[in-house]
């Protein structure tokens, strides 16, 4: 018989009695024990804002704003979720037989990590992780998920403790299955019937630098790998990179075509990068570049995200929105019609943005150690 | 067992002969608490006015509080009045209102002990102000910090240095001439400043820093939110993992 609820920690040792009496007990099956920044739970249609260490049950519905939130079950198993993630915690219950145990979430949006439990208590085939546009069968132990908007899913197996992979994990969904069985092995699934991309593992990272890259742009290796399947697709019948978006009668819709680049504003970033399909290989010199918004005539970027300084630069209400997200975020809003420079000193760019004569506000950022 | 102070200083000296009304300087208010739950109110109306310890002699010495879920709201109307005090209070509430020019505020908050999940909420109307406050040091622990800031007025400077984790900052600046420089230490800082005036000087620091017990804290998970309409600022931020004030 199966324990269809959660238990609390404390209440492991008596687990036994529970299921020989037949008593579901209804209670946390984990707790936060981490949060930063701006972080939620949504429970029963109920916000409860995360201040401190606060138990998880079934159903709740996680959520990250500026922040984020590790999350401990009571198998040990731990959910981590970066800034501006969500995750539905679907179905979970113990049972003394790890064989009729489950686990199952839903990666609805943003980057998580999820770390199998240590204790046994689930077997890893009864591990199931579903994000908008994949499933997820944990053979491994260690992965992370990334999920923008569109639902599109980057998943990448991290590797244990000896740099071996962790186990294995297979990504499949109606296109396709692939099996990520090395350190660092990625793919990216781009909708529900398209395939996953072949397996590519992503050289000269460490979790904590996916921790800041993922979230920007996927690894350059998934990127070449998109970009190869792409040249090697020419049937449309065939690959993720045929499909024409275009066909779909949804693209025709208002809310879409506010994506259009003429348009870009907050809601278009994505740290995740709705860039996904696109060539962005090409750098380009970003002193070249010019651009007209508003009442602004900018030097150095142009709308949109720009790929060499990873500044996403936007319209709201008049002003002019540069924002970046790179080791730290940096948001700068100038009001409409100001002459600005800003001079930026990063490890990875280094460059000046202007906007109209210049200077009146002057801003210097500087990431350099 | 929760305590209330109300102490309310408002002194006016009237003559016959003028048509002004002058406030009278050097009301001081001393405190040295220590306990739980304290919650503490204190209106002080004039100008010359200072909250601290004793022996305001010079330019006044440090009240001392101690305490856990404490709340405190302070309410200063007037120029040149004077607040010091190290503060330790875990869980606590403070809102400072200042009404007023050249005043001067100099806090340590969390410097001997820990203040953590604290919540302040400043309100500032005057110019020629200076504050200067200090949030949390090394060995001490001063986590979980929500703070919002309202400043209506000119030539105001202030210095705040913040060597905790998870520190929120929302700072709403309407002025001109106004001198800010920011130090966010450890991780996980966040800082949100909306700034409308002219001949700004913004410094916005994000550094890591080292953490309860000495060790060295992870790169901060470091935000800034700077919405900025001015004719005439310069903005410096530093946002890395080496140590420097700008």
């Amino acid at each position: 018989m199966l324990l269809y609820k959660s238990i609390k920690k404390t209440q492991l040792g008596i687990l036994s009695l529970l299921f020989i009496t037949g008593i579901a007990y209804a209670d946390s099956i984990g707790d936060i024990v981490e949060s930063t920044g701006v972080s939620q739970i949504v429970r029963n249609n109920e916000e409860i804002k995360v201040s401190k260490q606060i138990p998880i049950e079934l159903n709740d519905e996680a959520k990250t704003g500026n922040g984020r939130m590790l999350i401990e079950f009571l198998d040990k198993a731990q959910l981590s979720l970066k800034e501006h993630s969500e995750v539905l915690i679907d179905e979970i219950y113990y049972d003394p037989d790890p064989s009729l145990s489950k686990m199952s979430m839903k990666f609805t949006m943003g980057t998580a990590r999820f770390a199998s439990g240590r204790l046994g208590l689930v077997n890893k085939a009864n591990i199931d992780i579903k994000t908008p546009t994949a499933s997820i069968a944990v053979r491994g132990t260690d992965f992370t998920t990334t999920v923008d908007e569109l639902g599109r899913s980057l998943i990448i197996l991290l590797p244990d403790e000896n740099g071996d992979p962790s186990g294995e994990i297979v990504v499949s969904n109606e296109g396709g299955v692939v099996t990520l069985n090395e350190a660092y092995a990625a793919t990216m699934v781009s909708s529900l019937d398209s395939s996953p991309t072949q397996s590519i593992k992503v050289n000269g990272i460490t979790p904590s630098l996916i921790d800041n890259m993922f979230i920007v742009s996927p690894p350059e290796e998934v990127k070449e790998r998109i970009k190869e399947e792409m040249a090697d697709d020419t049937n449309e019948d065939q690959g993720l990179l045929d499909v024409d978006f275009l066909e779909f009668t949804e693209l025709e819709e208002d809310e879409l075509e506010e994506d259009t680049l003429d348009e870009f504003n907050e809601l278009d970033i994505d740290e995740l990068d709705v860039e996904f399909l696109v060539d962005v290989l090409d750098i380009i010199d970003s002193s070249d570049l010019f651009d007209t918004l508003g009442e602004f005539d900018i030097k150095g970027a142009t709308r949109g995200f720009n790929d060499e300084s990873q500044f996403n630069v936007f319209l709201q209400d008049g002003s002019l929105v540069l924002y970046r997200n790179i080791n730290g975020v940096i948001r700068l809003k100038l009001g409409a019609g100001g002459n600005f420079t800003v001079d930026t000193i990063t490890p990875t760019w280094d460059g000046i943005i202007t906007g109209n004569e210049g200077e009146d506000i002057l801003i210097y950022i500087n990431q350099v150690n | 067992m929760k305590k209330l102070i109300s102490i309310a200083a408002v002194l006016f000296l009237f003559t016959a002969n003028s048509i002004f009304a002058q406030a009278t300087d050097d009301n001081e208010i001393m405190i040295e608490q220590s306990g739980d739950t304290l919650t503490l109110y204190i209106d002080q109306v004039g100008y010359g006015n200072k909250i601290g310890l004793d022996d305001f002699s010079s330019s006044g010495s440090d009240m001392t509080i101690v305490g856990s879920g404490l709340t405190f709201d302070i309410d200063m109307i007037g120029n040149q009045n004077l607040i010091y005090g190290p503060i330790d209070m875990n869980s606590s509430d403070l809102t400072f209102t200042l009404t007023g020019d050249s005043n001067e505020v100099d806090w340590n908050i969390g410097y001997t002990g820990s203040s953590d999940d604290s919540n302040y909420d400043f309100a500032i109307t005057g110019d020629s102000n200076t504050f200067d406050i200090d949030q949390g040091k090394v060995g001490a622990s001063a986590e979980r910090l929500d703070a919002d800031l309202i400043l209506l007025g000119g030539s105001n400077i202030f210095d705040l240095d913040f060597e905790s984790d998870d520190v929120t900052w929302n700072f709403d600046i309407t002025g001109d001439s106004n001198n800010f420089n920011t130090l966010q230490n450890d991780g996980s800082q966040s800082l949100t400043v909306e700034w409308n005036g002219d001949s700004g000087d913004i410094d916005i620091n994000q550094i890591s820093g080292t953490c309860v017990g000495g060790s060295p804290c992870a790169t901060p998970n470091a935000i800034i939110n700077l919405d900025i309409t001015s004719d005439n600022a310069t903005v410096q931020i530093n946002q890395k993992d080496a140590a420097g004030d700008s």
